[in-house]
């Protein structure tokens, strides 16, 4: 596990105060331990786009996995039979057309938000995240007290391998996160990721549509929230194969690479106007 | 003379039809400044015809040149103006889209329900 805790220095922050250096008062009792994994209201977000051989076997696998957890499936507009294709008794929430992995996601967490979850949990419907590796993230974000636990591919030890040309692509980004705001990261694409209700509450009032992933990891960091990675073991997709070619890999790094600089200048959680705890 | 009467002409005809969508309801009041906008600069060289000059002087750039660059600054700001309004409406679209889908979701009647679902707008693969 690796925290992302910045160089001070370079982004001229002071350090947050952490629960445990505050002391407490006399006579308070001390707090309670934080409710394990399995007493957690959690919700695993699973967007899909025209996933229909893979999103079925994943939802019963994690059904199986995971029986304590509900799984939202959110059908993106897709044109296949996706929809069809989830297991019964499955929440589904079908948008109208499709918005993108930014919108889709967000439907996931207004409706976290909505139902009062405690966690939420992205997990891509291509099968490339293992949900045996969804308790590490939760577990992660109780010990660790992070907003965002990421799984990272680069930090764990497996066959699988990414292709040359995504993994410079992958690096070149995390540089740039970390050129601009201080934040080491190994794997700021990864969609493998957990939040707990503070991100909820802040990704349900705004979320990037375009280029999520990069982006959250850095807007969350500038509005201080607590940003840690976990090793995370992915595999190869079930099916079909990814659109993103060398050409397109190059253009998606540009776009990302100025979106991320212009988040710069935003803030799109101000606590004050959100009333975040 | 004839150029200062057909700019009057333009100026007032694209005001007139501002007015007219206004009454309509076919345009914000909002997007109605946009339109006056418009309008105004050929107000200001129906008056005085010898701007564009008196501004290249000033600027010390060709009287064509600053005509273009003019005309392409105006061009720039209307762009920029509908590029707002195109956004904050995607935006609106997007909330909406997911609020009925997530009280579809909460009524059992999502797309897997239907037993004939009716063919929607074409998907939109560059989002995804």
């Amino acid at each position: 596990m690796v925290v992302l805790t910045p160089t001070l220095q370079s982004t001229g922050l002071k350090p947050l105060p952490v629960m445990r250096d505050i002391p407490l008062p006399a006579g308070q009792p001390p707090p309670q331990a934080p409710p394990s994994p399995a007493k957690l209201k959690c919700l695993i977000i699973i967007p899909a786009f025209n996933e229909s051989k893979s999103v079925g076997r994943l939802v019963r696998r994690v059904n199986r996995l995971l029986p304590d957890y509900d799984v939202l499936v959110i059908d993106d507009g897709s044109t296949d039979d996706t929809v069809r294709n989830v297991p019964p008794n499955t929440r589904v929430v079908s948008l109208p057309f499709n918005l993108g992995i930014g919108g889709a996601m967000q439907t996931g967490y207004r409706y976290a938000a909505l139902h009062r979850y405690d966690v939420a949990v992205q997990v891509d419907a291509d099968g490339q995240h293992r949900p045996s590796g969804v308790r590490q993230l939760i577990r992660t974000l109780q010990s660790t007290g992070a907003d965002l636990v990421v799984g990272s591919r680069f930090l764990a030890t497996s066959r699988f391998r990414t292709s040359m040309p995504r993994m410079m692509g992958i690096r070149l980004l995390s540089a740039w996160i970390r050129l601009l705001s201080g934040l080491q990261i190994t794997d700021c694409t990864s969609g493998f990721r957990a939040v707990n209700r503070r991100v909820i509450r802040a990704y349900a009032h705004w979320y990037p549509e375009d280029y999520p992933e990069p982006e959250v990891v850095l807007l969350l960091h500038r509005s201080k929230f607590k940003v840690v990675e976990v090793p995370a073991l992915m595999r190869r997709r079930m099916y079909g194969k990814s659109s993103i070619s060398l050409a397109a890999g190059l253009f998606y790094v540009l776009k990302v690479g100025v979106c991320l600089l212009l988040d710069m200048v935003r803030q799109p959680w101000p606590s004050s106007k959100l009333d975040l705890p | 003379m004839i150029a200062r009467i057909i700019l009057l002409l333009f100026g007032a005809t694209v005001l007139i039809a501002a007015v007219l969508r206004l009454r309509t309801y076919r345009l914000k009041e909002r997007h109605m400044l946009l339109f006056t906008i418009t309008g105004l600069p050929f107000l200001v060289l129906a008056v005085w015809p010898t701007g564009v000059g008196w501004l290249a002087e000033k600027l010390r750039i060709e009287y064509h040149t600053v005509s273009v660059l003019c005309v392409v600054a105006f061009l720039i700001l209307m762009v920029f103006e509908l590029l707002t309004i195109v956004s904050l409406q995607d935006r609106k679209i997007s909330t909406l889209a997911q609020i009925v889908g997530i009280i579809m979701e909460k009524h059992g009647m999502s797309d897997r329900n239907a037993a004939d679902t009716p063919p929607g707008p074409p998907a939109d693969d560059s989002k995804s």
